[in-house]
């Protein structure tokens, strides 16, 4: 339970002027959810981007079971075991459900190559497409235009993706934005689930959904982590209660 | 190669330069307020010298031709401008490039259908015909020296457009933020038509210029269109400054690379194949420098994209 | 049976039934036409792979056109003048076996696509728009300023190259082989599409960050299908280059660039039959508009504005509706 899979060290990036990230450290550990919360603009965000490999961070270090992801490419991330969700649902909007699959499903393989088989009778793709289709709900669902389908299914097929990547760390941005209240009661048990297969780094809005799930929260303000802990522990935070009430960072 | 020789030439390839500044001025305008990429630019500065020619040749007055070489290609542009292109500002890269190839088209064979596909020739008002002495005993076209000024004038004029005036301060708006001007109150619209119309003006006073040196013929656009899409991924897109910069460094790239190539490969082949091997080159020179400054600043020396 | 497959079906046997006509009654100019609509499709393929499916605007495919050409008329002249080829310390002979110079063609044309790729992918939009078009005219110009393989006149090859168990020289034999080579073409292409690199490379049009979430690298799969697309172009432009017996830098032109996208665009983008489609009307209207009015591309532009401005689609796009993808 307690052994640290993904661990930030001191991380710290400015645009211009402003300091979005302020050596931030925190650390993910198996079998756990660990929340990261704050007001808007405090530098979740740009974590995530620099945790996915979007952004460079000016300092500070990435280690992924140990490793450094230091200079590591986006997408040779994904191969060392760190799946992302976006905030806004990242899909391929002319694919159905399943062709979003079979292309994470060939993320998860490494490379894009295949020239003469078509995925549609590729049973490498087809079997666990089919398999994450119906664990996501999604089969009834599963061959219109992702475009075309509701926003809380988008959501589900937004997590079944990262799922198919078979991640060792799950970063995910926002889940819950804009889902209506039994969306996120199913998302809710379905994050409790997921966890026990691999650990979730979780920025999220929805605080009744973070304090239901959260193992560890750690609150970022001005890009800074003011404090870190239980659930319990932060509710009676004083430097929490301070951020969020207004008196400024202290 | 005497000095004398060497300066001429650098004067050759300023004045290259300043030719392809006018015509890139206004394409990096029209995609930095539009983000419209137009390839019927070329059509514009072929205008610009077909009115020139006609009317210098009908009023026997090159001053006069150039004044129609202004208006022709700002009217050109505006209808194209109100007619096709404000469609496209929405679409995508893919549209506008075949809409405004089909613009040139249009713009070639129409030519064609009025003058013929004889050349027609601009002969330089003779104020400009004789040459200037200057110093390091260069003997120098005046009508070239002219078009260097010119050019030189626009450049400031343009600066002092963007910068200092009512008018500027919409460009820039335009290119930061397209909604935001609109909510501000001022008719995009308009806007847009001007900036084109601007654009199109100096492309045909480009043309007019040049028409005077070379040939006036169809199909005389696209070439110098190219040339200052190469300035304009050099400069960086929407960048002023950057066009100007890019203008002169391939200007002088292009025009010393001609003549200092061939030379350069006299020191150890035989002059034969040294002039065609180097000639070769120089003409690849300007993209060999366009590939080298992509390598290390994808976006440009002054463009958004690059950090 | 879909109305897209129905009107494929009705285009490639109507062009068949064409030139089998013309052969009956002895109109080898109408073959020669049927000959060259069918490399300008392929052509057009090798562009709709990169531009339809992989939403690359590429304005400089004529590069790859007039290399493939160019390797067919290197190849072939040093085999008609009995010069073997010097480079460096190597020597070849040339060739005119049209396999060997297919073979060369592709691989020149794909090495070509490759250098240009990697350097104008690093860009994006408008761009790499600019950028693959002034690649295309520094090899234009280099072209005309080389004066080992003719310079501006371009080469003359006197006799059709050969290919085992044809007569080449006979038009609608010559057609047959190109008519099969546009079959495995066309082949290829629909296979490419439904395939991994197929899903991957539409995807990477559609969404290039969920691509690299998911692990890929949408440079990598763009570098790939721009060459592929480059080889497919360059073995059209070896095959023009056979049906005219000549090159010149005019294949490598912003024109032939401009022609090849409108191909692809009158008939329908990202469709299998689209560039077929477009070369049939394209070379129609030259052939037919040409013969009323001397400016017939006056025209060609206008049908063009009206096709992107209230048409879209294309060709295909009019006869079968919305564009439908998987």
């Amino acid at each position: 339970m307690d052994k640290a899979i993904l661990e930030v060290h001191n991380l710290s990036r400015s645009f211009g002027a402003l300091r979005a990230c302020d050596e931030v450290s925190l650390t993910l550990k198996a079998g756990e959810i660990h929340a990261l919360i704050g007001p808007n603009g405090a530098g979740k965000s740009t974590l995530i981007k620099m945790l996915a490999g979007e952004i460079e961070p000016d300092s500070g270090d990435i280690l992924l079971d140990g490793k450094s992801l230091r200079g590591v490419p986006a997408h040779k991330r994904v191969h060392q075991g760190l799946a992302r969700t976006f905030q806004v649902s990242s899909i391929i909007p002319e694919y159905s459900a399943r062709q979003n699959l079979f292309l994470a499903l060939m993320g998860a393989s490494g490379s894009p190559l295949g020239f003469f088989t078509r995925t549609s009778t590729d049973t490498a793709l087809t079997k666990p497409a089919a398999a994450l289709l119906d664990e996501f709900d999604l089969s009834m669902r599963a061959d219109i235009p992702a475009a075309n389908i509701s926003h809380g299914e988008r959501r589900q097929l937004e997590v079944a993706l990262a799922v198919a990547l078979q991640p060792r760390v799950l970063l995910m941005d926002e889940p819950m934005a804009g889902m209506g209240t039994d969306g996120t009661a199913a998302l809710t048990s379905r994050l409790q689930e997921l966890k026990q297969r691999v650990p979730i780094l979780l920025v999220e809005h929805d605080m009744e959904a973070v304090f239901a799930l959260a193992d560890t929260l750690s609150v970022l303000v001005y890009g800074q982590i003011i404090a870190s802990g239980t659930a319990a522990e932060i509710r009676s935070s004083r430097a929490v209660r301070d951020a969020y009430l207004g008196h400024g960072k202290s | 190669m005497t000095l004398a020789l060497f300066l001429e030439q650098l004067l050759n390839g300023l004045q290259f330069g300043v030719m392809l500044f006018l015509m890139a001025a206004g394409l990096t305008l029209v995609f930095g307020v539009m983000g419209l990429i137009n390839l019927a630019h070329g059509s514009l500065y072929m205008v610009g010298a077909f009115a020139c020619a006609a009317v210098a040749t009908a009023t026997g007055s090159f001053w006069l031709g150039l004044i129609a070489s202004l208006v022709a290609a700002a009217i050109a542009g505006v209808v194209v401008e109100m007619t096709v292109l404000r469609r496209l500002y929405a679409r995508n890269h893919l549209d506008q490039v075949l809409a405004t190839f089909a613009l040139i088209l249009v713009f070639s064979e129409g030519t064609r259908w009025l003058f013929g596909s004889f050349p027609l020739y601009l002969t330089i008002p003779p104020i400009l015909s004789g040459s200037i002495s200057l110093p390091g005993d260069v003997e120098y076209p005046a009508y070239r020296l002219a078009i260097i000024l010119v050019g030189l004038a626009v450049a400031a004029g343009l600066f002092w457009l963007i910068s200092a005036t009512r008018l500027g301060v919409r460009i820039r708006a335009g290119e930061s933020d397209r909604e935001m001007i609109g909510a501000l109150g001022v008719d995009i619209g308009k806007l847009y038509t001007l900036v084109f119309a601007l654009g199109a003006a100096l492309a045909g006073l480009a043309g007019a210029l040049v028409g005077a040196i070379q040939s006036v013929q169809v199909g005389m656009g696209e070439p110098v269109l190219i040339l200052a899409f190469v300035v304009i991924v050099i400069g960086g897109i929407g960048s002023i400054k950057g066009a100007l910069i890019g203008a002169v460094l391939v200007g002088l790239t292009d025009t010393l690379g001609r003549t200092l190539l061939p030379s350069l490969f006299g020191l150890f082949l035989e002059p034969a194949s040294a002039s065609s091997t180097g000639s070769a080159l120089a003409s690849m020179s300007i993209y060999v420098l366009m590939a080298a400054v992509l390598f290390f600043r994808p976006g440009g020396l002054f463009g958004e994209l690059s950090r | 049976m879909r109305r897209e497959t129905l009107f494929n079906f009705t285009l490639a046997g109507g062009l068949l039934g064409l030139a089998i006509v013309a052969w009956f009654v002895d109109e080898p100019f109408v073959i020669t036409l049927l000959t060259k609509v069918f490399i300008f499709a392929i052509a057009g393929t090798g562009l709709n792979l990169a531009l339809g499916n992989g939403g690359l605007v590429s304005l400089g495919h004529a590069a790859f056109f007039g290399i493939g050409g160019y390797a067919m008329a290197i190849l072939a002249s040093h085999a008609q003048s009995f010069e073997p080829m010097v480079i460096g310390p190597l020597t070849f002979d040339g060739t005119k076996s049209m396999p060997v110079i297919w073979l060369v063609a592709i691989l020149a044309s794909a090495f070509a696509a490759l250098l240009i790729g990697l350097l104008s992918l690093r860009t994006s939009g408008v761009y790499f728009i600019m950028i693959t078009l002034a690649f295309a005219q520094m090899i234009y110009y280099f072209a005309i300023s080389w004066p080992a393989y003719g310079g501006e006149d371009g080469i003359s090859i006197y006799v059709r190259n050969n290919f085992p168990g044809l007569n080449t020289l006979d038009p609608i034999q010559f057609f047959g082989l190109i008519a099969l080579l546009l079959v495995i073409v066309l082949w290829l292409s629909s296979t490419l599409v439904r395939s991994r690199f197929g899903v991957a490379l539409d995807a990477t049009r559609q969404n290039a960050q969920r691509v690299t979430s998911v692990g890929l690298s949408p440079f990598t799969i763009r570098l790939i299908a721009f060459v592929i697309s480059g080889a497919i172009t360059g073995l059209a432009g070896a095959l023009y280059a056979d049906l005219n017996r000549f090159v010149s830098p005019s294949m490598l032109s912003w024109q032939v660039s401009g022609e090849i996208m409108v191909f692809v665009i009158l008939g329908g983008v990202a469709r299998l039959f689209g560039p077929l489609a477009g070369a049939a009307l394209f070379i129609g209207m030259e052939h037919y508009l040409g013969g009323i009015s001397e400016f017939w591309q006056f025209w060609l532009g206008l049908l063009l504005l009206i096709v992107v401005l209230w048409g879209r689609g294309g060709l295909l796009g009019v006869v079968a509706g919305e564009r439908r993808h998987g």
